[in-house]
């Protein structure tokens, strides 16, 4: 079901959200947008990206997945997006995290250890992931337009859906809110199991931060769950 | 709206390369925690075991395959439908013995090794790919198959082409087998 998006960040009319990238056939957009054009603005990005589908389709609503290049903006759109099975990488990262949990004791230091052993090895992973993503995608324009990618084109690409929304204070907090985390909708559909979500959403809060790095932002990622599968990351960049 | 016919199937994938290249940083991770090659080996034996357990349950849901009646049936099964379905390869199979019970799974094409160059200095025993042994070695585990699974060729370690292997250790009973792999 799409999800509202906040306008917050979009209605304080920044700078153009860098439409203007090869490929896309969109005019670069114009400083000052009021919140109802940025709407369709996005709206229509989306249509474009899924070749064919109604403009009308709302914001918020994931793209579908169409087996071969889609997804990632115009670099991905030349490399074919390979896919493999969504089981054997689940159980792949609850491996992970309890070979990890398994192998320390119990205290809230080894705790904290273990999440960030898992957060680092997510690090890696973002920083190749998105090495892969980009290699074809123009310069990003600024902060904000590097989080939408990570929101729209990074997310769809790894989790096959977009982060349902995003909010800012324009001062480099940013929450990006995902009512239906892949990673968690297998686990529990309700308050069950909350104290170990966060174990499973380092290895995410990893895949961030890294792919932030290696875009150039030195950032710190942390999630929050209240109600599994939505959670929230937030991100606090770190300014030099 | 143009939504595909099948909406399922396609849900169900993930982006291959976070596949891989987490399982690289996870053997990369390992290789910082244990020194010794043979603990490496073990403990990405040990994770694949525990995957496969649960994978086998996710195969047999989704695929309609028929019941088999020899070893050589399971291994073509493993070989055609549980590779290709969740790597996407399909290896070839040889027979090893006359016994009908040593396999060989050949893989031409590995995609976990994709981003591999060569095995790190000083890991030269290193099974990159032991996941795998585990999981087939879990899954046949739990449809009451003991059997053994080790690498016989490696190409990171040189060798021509990636060679598993798979020796049953019991005998095949009619009567046990109630589900196939």
């Amino acid at each position: 079901m799409p999800a509202a998006v906040s306008l917050s960040c979009w209605a304080r009319g920044l700078s153009g959200p860098g439409v203007g990238r090869p490929g896309t056939g969109f005019p670069p957009v114009p400083a000052v947008r009021k919140p109802s054009e940025f709407l369709c603005l996005l709206a229509t990005r989306d249509g474009l990206r899924t070749e064919g589908a109604a403009r009308s389709s709302s914001l918020g609503r994931q793209p579908e997945p169409r087996a071969g290049p889609t997804g990632a903006g115009t670099g991905a759109r030349k490399n074919k997006q390979a896919m493999a099975d969504e089981a054997l990488f689940l159980l792949l990262h609850s491996e992970m995290v309890s070979g990890v949990y398994k192998s320390a004791e119990q205290g809230e230091v080894e705790n904290g250890r273990c999440i960030t052993k898992l957060e680092n090895m997510g690090f890696r992973v973002g920083q190749g992931l998105l090495e892969r993503f980009t290699k074809d995608t123009a310069r990003f324009k600024d902060e904000l337009d590097i989080m939408k990618f990570i929101c729209k084109d990074f997310w769809t690409t790894v989790f096959k859906k977009q982060i349902d929304n995003l909010r800012t204070n324009h001062q480099g907090i940013y929450v990006l809110q995902d009512n239906k985390f892949r990673l968690l909708t297998q686990m529990s559909a309700g308050k069950q199991y909350l104290e170990h979500a966060s174990k499973y959403l380092a290895f995410t809060c990893g895949l961030i931060r890294g792919g932030l790095s290696n875009l150039g932002i030195k950032s710190i990622v942390t999630a929050e769950v209240s109600s599994m599968p939505a959670c929230k990351f937030q991100v606090m960049i770190q300014k030099l | 709206m143009s939504r595909p016919a099948h909406r399922r199937p396609e849900y169900r994938k993930i982006n291959k390369d976070l596949f891989v290249l987490t399982y690289g940083a996870l053997v990369a991770q390992l290789c910082k925690d244990y020194e010794k090659d043979e603990d490496v080996n073990k403990y990405l034996d040990k994770m694949g075991y525990g995957i496969g357990t649960r994978l086998v349950e996710d195969f047999l849901a989704r695929s309609c395959v028929r019941r088999c009646h020899s070893y050589s049936e399971i291994i073509d099964i493993i070989a055609q439908v549980a590779f290709k379905m969740y790597l996407g390869i399909t290896p070839s199979v040889t027979c090893n013995n006359s016994g009908r019970s040593e396999f060989s799974l050949i893989l031409d094409k590995n995609p976990l090794v994709e981003f591999v160059e060569e095995l790190p200095a000083g890991r030269s025993s290193l099974c990159y790919c032991n996941l795998l042994c585990g999981i087939i070695r879990g899954a046949l585990e739990m449809v009451h198959l003991a059997a053994d699974v080790t690498f016989l060729q490696d190409r990171l370690k040189g060798d021509s082409v990636t060679e598993i292997g798979i020796t049953f250790l019991k005998k095949l009973d009619e009567k046990k087998y109630r589900r196939k792999k």
